[in-house]
């Protein structure tokens, strides 16, 4: 494993492959089996999936759009597979960027790029590296979840639940190759990944609560999410669509292609600069009274500011688009709250919006980890 | 100043009929509000142990990262071996062998799998030849890196920068962090690969490292390169300092007329006598009177170098 750079960035992914193959093949069979033993018969299934949904109708600003319940493929994809691709994402862009500019950040590369291999064939190396270790998270994902569904006597086949993870997984390659280029622009690692999941946070959410209404339904087409949840290859009958599918990998092979030919053009360690730089006789001076270096509490709140400043801008963002859709989304809210005539459908309410807000929540979580993280 | 410069460096060009092994013309490199280096020309020839003297943030490091290809020049251009750095810098690091200033390599793998992994992108190394380098300077391979001491991850830096035996070794500030045995273990290793015909380009802060390994050394300062010759030409531009004892006071001014003398000082009993070149002049004037005692100071790199970096200092304020 230590022929080559390829190999080598397999190898330093090797506990992320088991670790996160696993992990998210276990979200998926679990979730699979639990459908299976609380709706053992198709009339089980049935009755639930009419209990819910209206619930899917009027949640589609948090699910996207609702699909039949009433299968356990069809019950997956609705529970999980929505917020798979985001988690999965943090780690796509968190390893493309650790491979690459953190190698730089850290002077690891000053010696790999001394070696004999061009600048082109090093980063190439490192991308497929990164690639295929997503591949065998998908993999690894694939057998657990595979697994769970022979364990459960029947729910998934292996084919659909395969397409299913490569569809998934196309989609964080994606956000991984961008978080590469992104990576071009900025000095650190954990800038070019924060930005990154920014993003696709931002098109995540732009994608379910802009998908929810006409108006604005427009805007879905520029959230990538849109197209790889227009294939669904574990509801059954559900047709697949190759253009869909192919964006995804299209936008990755991209933003690779744009990555290399900045890199290329750049100093190992550096940004890519856009204005050529003039000879500077003396360097300039020094500013000794820097007020935020007073103390360790104020040393602590420069440190975030920047961090702060974003999320800030982000927040006010989300609420103040929110807000504005606010008198579009009451009704839809109220149908869902009082719509429901037996007075437990509070409870399945509050279950799906835990559903719902736990991947954000934990998403969000993540972020601020790898922000806080030097 | 760089008319000057620049005749000072066609002066000292390498006196050999090899080729050159490194050649840098007109290369600048600005950062943004940053100065990088100026205008450096600068030749290396082939076997040659060439020293990079100057103060911390002079350009030293700048000037390797821009050979190496590492970084890319706002002006000029640089050539190993004839080869462009930037064009063929696949075929060049062929041929190099790079110790960076500030070695960084990957924590979780051990000193041997780290030699491994390098010697595998350079193409296959001999092992036996590892082993034997590591056995020299005292390396257990078996450790991770992260738990190397500073001393023992500089010998991984060494190790890798001699073990594929390049043409070229480009070494900045080799023997940071080693102790004066594996110090002396690493110039051992240094004259052998130089008497299989590598070059060296060594950017150091140690005058003594210098001065005994080097046979020419440049000088940079605030991103300008100040000074290149031979170590010899720089030691001998030195001033002897003469301490003279008598037992009675002499009269300075016979001292201060005599050729090569620039200074010289008397109080009471006591004369001071700076000289460049011979001394015999003076110690056949000294001799008509009562010498009590006389100390001389020889001239090194060090203080022609504090010397000459003070007065091009005086000459830029």
């Amino acid at each position: 494993m230590l022929q080559n750079i390829l190999l080598k960035t397999i190898r330093d992914n090797w506990k992320a492959i088991m670790g996160w193959g696993v992990g998210m093949g276990l979200i998926l069979g679990l979730n699979l089996v639990a459908y299976i033993v609380q709706y053992p018969t198709v009339a089980d299934r049935l009755r639930g999936a009419q209990a819910l949904a209206p619930l899917l109708q009027s949640f589609r600003f948090l699910l996207g759009e609702p699909v039949d319940v009433s299968t356990p493929g069809g019950y997956l994809t609705w529970r999980v597979v929505g917020f798979v691709p985001v988690l999965l994402s943090i780690w796509a862009s968190l390893s493309a960027t650790g491979s690459t500019r953190g190698e730089e950040e850290s002077g690891i590369a000053d010696l790999v790029l001394t070696t004999p291999h061009s600048r082109s064939n090093v980063l190439l190396q490192k991308w497929l590296g990164y690639s295929l270790s997503l591949l065998g998270i998908l993999l690894v994902a694939w057998l657990v979840t595979y697994g769970s569904s022979l364990a459960a006597n029947g729910g998934v086949g292996p084919l659909e639940s395969l397409l299913m993870l490569l569809n998934l997984g196309l989609l964080a390659w994606f956000w991984g190759s961008l978080a590469l280029l992104i990576a071009q622009f900025v000095r650190s690692r954990g800038a070019a990944a924060g930005i990154t999941i920014g993003l696709m946070l931002l098109t995540y959410l732009l994608n379910t609560i802009a998908g929810a209404l006409d108006s604005t339904r427009w805007l879905t087409y520029l959230s990538p999410f849109r197209y790889t949840n227009l294939n669904k290859p574990l509801v059954p009958g559900s047709s697949f669509d190759l253009l869909a599918f192919s964006i995804a990998p299209l936008l990755a092979v991209a933003s690779f292609a744009l990555a290399r030919y900045f890199y290329l053009r750049r100093d190992s360690g550096a940004a890519l600069q856009w204005r050529k730089s003039q000879p500077v006789a003396r360097l300039t001076t020094v500013n000794w009274h820097e007020r935020l270096l007073n103390n360790i509490f104020v040393k602590s709140l420069r440190d975030l500011r920047l961090g702060a400043l974003w999320w800030s801008l982000a927040l006010a963002l989300y609420c103040g688009y929110v807000a504005g859709l606010g008198s579009q989304l009451l009704p839809i809210i109220k149908n869902a709250l009082g719509g429901s005539n037996s007075p437990p459908a509070a409870s399945p309410v509050r279950s799906l919006l835990a559903t719902t807000w736990w991947p954000s929540a934990c998403s969000t979580s993540c972020h601020c980890c790898c922000l806080a993280t030097p | 100043m760089m008319q000057v410069q620049d005749e000072v460096v066609s002066k000292h060009e390498p006196q050999t009929n090899k080729g050159l092994a490194i050649k840098i013309e007109g290369l600048s490199k600005f950062y943004g509000n940053a100065r990088g280096v100026i205008d450096l020309d600068l030749t290396v020839a082939e076997g040659e142990v060439f020293g990079f003297l100057g103060p911390n943030g002079a350009g030293k490091t700048t000037t390797i990262r821009l050979i190496t290809d590492l970084i890319r020049p706002s002006k000029g251009q640089a050539s190993i071996f004839g080869l462009d750095c930037q064009r063929d810098s696949v075929e060049i690091k062929r041929l190099i062998g790079y110790l960076p200033g500030e070695l960084a390599l990957w924590g979780n793998l051990t000193g041997a799998e780290t030699l491994q992994y390098l010697g595998n992108l350079r193409g296959g190394v001999d092992v036996k030849f590892v082993e034997s380098l590591a056995q020299r300077l005292d390396l257990d391979l078996r450790k991770k890196f992260r738990s190397y001491s500073k001393g023992n991850k500089q010998k991984v830096g060494i190790i890798q920068a001699v073990m594929h035996h390049p043409r070229l070794l480009i070494l900045d500030e080799p023997t940071s962090g080693l102790d004066p045995l594996n110090q002396q273990e690493f110039y051992a290793i240094m004259r052998e690969a130089q008497a299989g015909g590598a070059s060296v380009f060594l950017s150091s802060h140690i005058f003594e490292e210098v001065e005994r390994t080097c046979q020419r050394v440049a000088i940079i300062r605030e991103g300008r390169m100040v000074r290149v010759a031979s170590i010899h030409e720089i030691i001998s531009e030195k001033a002897h300092r003469l301490e003279f004892s008598f037992s009675q006071p002499v009269p300075a001014s016979e001292f201060a007329n005599l050729p090569g003398v620039t200074s010289a000082e008397a109080h009471g009993n006591n004369l001071t006598v700076l000289v460049q070149g011979s001394v015999a002049p003076v110690v056949k004037t000294a001799a008509r009177y009562p010498i009590v005692n006389l100390v001389t100071h020889e001239p090194n790199l060090e203080e022609a170098f504090l010397q000459y970096y003070h007065s091009t200092g005086e000459e830029a304020k």
